[in-house]
């Protein structure tokens, strides 16, 4: 994995040396003592066919790895190279319960959230049912959403895209006593911390490759790639100078109760039960604008108790451990072609981030996306007449 | 009659005065009761617990034990998955259909306590698949949120065409006798040592769902199913009348595993951690009735409960109370009730 970069990565001079070593390549510093600091382009000695687009994937969450995957698979003759500050289980989607029950996102039209909803749950569906599942972390789990008071909607827009939905019985509410009414289905859990390494080892299986680095601008990637896919979430303040990206700090408790095997999740979103293969999440918070990553103690007791009262049963639970991720939450996800241009250099950008706290529910239908955005650009490159725009 | 004796703990009585099932044997003082539960399963434990519970307070010298050749965990109960589910065809015996109902609703009424899960029980919900369309069994509007299968649930299961999808519980049958016998020794019911299903637990934990095939060509519970329970996962499929042993066979352990994988192919990643069997104490119906024994001058009344099949865990409570009602009545027949027993 990430181990065999790590150490040897450094930041590139013409004179460096690059090795070939076992199908990974390790990049030696051999610059001279006390020559300037630079910061040169990121090379890297990539065995492809002379017109294969050279991609680079930045981020190695969900979104990054996913996209890889797509891209890898379905783009033709591009060489794909995922380049991150953090691997699994450091990543934010690693903290992520990861169950497909989908939030909306005010400035993406509704037929286009369920597109990429259906298409995620239709590829994880297809995993879960197969002999994978196990390792990468998928499962079916049933269960219900309770609401406090009669919600206004008869039925979500993702309603005929899980399984089974109907509203609660009477004699299932009872179960609730403080909740007035219900739904019912069977969906999916994608678990993160199984997920990542699973997609990160068939991204290796199609000649993909991983590098650990933290990417300051995107413009430390010219001309070693052609084209960057920023997947880099909460990164892209910085790497896309984009102010509406901002975090949305969640916390929660993963413990052991292997008696639970349902979901439950408040309606308003910020109580939740999710078990799944190593442990149950309890969650949850929303706070806007908070960049804390330590756990808050006062907040994981409110979690507790709160999750306590939906199912009394969790007070047995036991080896209680906290996490902090922050959502990177934006009106609507960014899924877009930008061309970066300075000083005569010419770099496309295709930009998929922005998904907040519904990353796993939509990740595979907008990594089918941008991939789409992706092999236009690339089809662009190949284009001689084009060529003269750029 | 033999004569009052002290209000001490009496000794012993010998085998020849007895009893089978649970035994009452007259009172050696005016309201003492003496009961003996033979067998220390859900059916044993259960019925124990539900006498005391209603009778103590009425009779303050009621004294129970438990005599049974083999105790938890090495119990039929033992070895049972533990889901909650009546047979698919309406019992013979109607009033089996109350004992499961009461069951149920017993079992539901502990689900939102915080010590449910060290009764061994949780909800559970999941799939019986078939290969053709059947009726909708008798337990339909007893579970919770019954339905049919859509396509794209039967989609998961290519050699099944019809099936239902419903929550039903699980009750741990280990779990369940452990805190029964907590229970039970709270109250001071002493248990005696005095001198019998295959089937595979598997450590799977992403398996959230039970998934039960049915053929009708082969009969009940030969068919492949699978019952998450608290830790581990169980595989079964194995229903063989006659067959009292209880050694494990390579043929069923291949039967069970292949059944199994076929019907979910995650499970290739899955941990064999256990092999059982046991023998389901199959009857064509529950015998539950009252049997008046003579032994030269004494009289000892009998309470049958057995002969619960695969079903035992499912129906136990529904039985404890009405042995219970049984042993009200034997109680009211010997004036030894002044007051009518509490109802919990």
């Amino acid at each position: 994995m990430t181990s065999e970069w790590s150490q040897t990565l450094f930041p590139l001079c013409p004179m460096c040396v690059y090795v070939l070593k076992e199908g990974f390549y390790n990049v030696i510093n051999s610059r001279p003592r006390g020559s300037r600091i630079c910061t040169p382009p990121l090379r890297t000695a990539v065995k492809r066919p002379m017109d294969a687009a050279r991609v680079a994937v930045v981020g190695a969450g969900v979104m990054g790895l996913s996209t890889a995957l797509c891209i890898s698979k379905l783009a033709p003759r591009c060489s794909v190279t995922v380049i991150a500050d953090k691997f699994s289980p450091d990543t934010m989607s690693d903290v992520a319960a990861g169950i497909l029950i989908p939030h909306t996102y005010p400035d993406t039209p509704v037929h286009k959230q369920k597109q990429w909803f259906r298409e995620t749950f239709d590829h994880l569906f297809a995993v879960a049912n197969s002999a994978e599942a196990g390792e990468a972390g998928v499962h079916l789990v049933s269960g219900w959403q309770i609401f406090r008071s009669i919600p206004t909607e008869e039925a979500p827009f993702w309603a005929d895209v899980v399984l089974g939905f109907r509203k609660m019985t009477e004699a299932e509410l009872r179960k609730f006593p403080e909740h007035a009414s219900g739904q019912a289905f069977t969906t999916l859990k994608c678990e993160g911390s199984a997920y990542l390494p699973w997609l990160q080892k068939r991204v290796k299986e199609s000649g993909g490759l991983m590098v650990t680095r933290r990417i300051e601008d995107l413009w430390e990637l010219h001309p070693s790639f052609d084209i960057v896919v920023n997947c880099s979430g909460l990164g892209s303040r910085q790497l896309a100078g984009d102010s509406e990206i901002f975090p949305v700090r969640g916390q929660v408790l993963k413990v052991q109760a292997p008696w639970v095997k349902h979901f439950i999740r408040d309606g308003s979103g910020l109580t939740y039960v999710y078990p799944g293969t190593f442990n149950v999440t309890l969650g949850g918070c929303r706070q806007k604008g908070d960049w804390n990553l330590t756990p808050d103690a006062e907040m994981s007791r409110d979690i507790l108790s709160r999750c306590c009262a939906l199912e009394p049963s969790l007070q047995g639970a036991w080896d209680i451990q906290e996490k902090v991720g922050l959502r990177p939450s934006r009106a609507g996800v960014r899924l877009q072609t930008e061309l970066l241009a300075r000083d005569g250099r010419r770099l496309p950008v295709v930009h998929h981030y922005g998904h907040g706290g519904g990353g796993f529910c939509m990740h595979w239908g907008t990594a089918l996306e941008a991939t789409r955005l992706l092999s236009e650009c690339v089809q662009t490159l190949r284009t001689p007449a084009s060529k003269s725009k750029l | 009659m033999p004569s009052p004796m002290s209000t001490e703990e009496a000794p012993q009585q010998s085998p020849r005065q007895g009893t089978d099932s649970l035994g009452v044997r007259q009172g050696l003082q005016a309201g003492t009761m003496r009961v003996v539960v033979i067998g220390a399963g859900v059916i044993g434990l259960s019925t124990a617990l539900c006498i005391h519970e209603r009778y103590h307070s009425v009779l303050p010298s009621l004294d129970v034990k438990i005599y049974a050749d083999c105790f938890t965990p090495l119990t039929t109960t033992d070895v049972a998955a533990g889901l909650w589910q009546p047979y698919l065809s309406d019992p013979s015996n109607p009033q089996e259909v109350h004992w499961n109902q009461q069951t149920f609703d017993y079992l539901l009424s502990h689900i939102h306590s915080p010590k449910a899960a060290r009764m061994g029980l949780a909800p559970v919900s999941g799939y019986n698949l078939f290969h053709e369309a059947v009726p909708d069994p008798f337990w339909k509007d007893i579970v919770l949120g019954f339905r049919k299968l859509t396509p794209r649930e039967l989609d998961m299961f290519p050699n099944y065409s019809y099936g239902w999808f419903s929550t039903n519980l699980i009750l741990e049958g280990r779990t369940y006798l452990q805190w029964l016998t907590e229970r039970l020794t709270e109250r001071g019911v002493k248990f005696f040592q005095r001198k019998v299903e295959s089937f595979e637990e598997v450590d799977a934990p992403w398996v959230k769902h039970f998934i039960l095939t049915h053929d009708p060509d082969s009969g009940i519970y030969k068919s492949p199913y699978i019952i998450p329970g608290i830790q581990a996962l169980t595989l079964g499929g194995i229903f063989q009348l006659g067959n009292w042993s209880e050694a494990n066979s390579i043929q069923d352990h291949n039967t069970i595993w292949e059944g199994c994988c076929r019907l979910e192919p995650t499970l290739k990643d899955a941990r064999i951690v256990a092999e059982c069997t046991g023998c389901r104490p199959v009857r064509p119906h529950i015998r539950l009735e009252r049997e008046r024994l003579r032994f030269g001058s004494a009289n000892t009344e009998v309470i049958h409960n057995y002969g619960h099949g695969g079903y035992g865990l499912t129906i136990h409570w529904g039985c404890a109370l009405e042995a219970a009602a049984l042993f009200g009545k034997v109680l009211e027949e010997r004036k030894l009730l002044t007051m009518p027993p509490s109802h919990l």
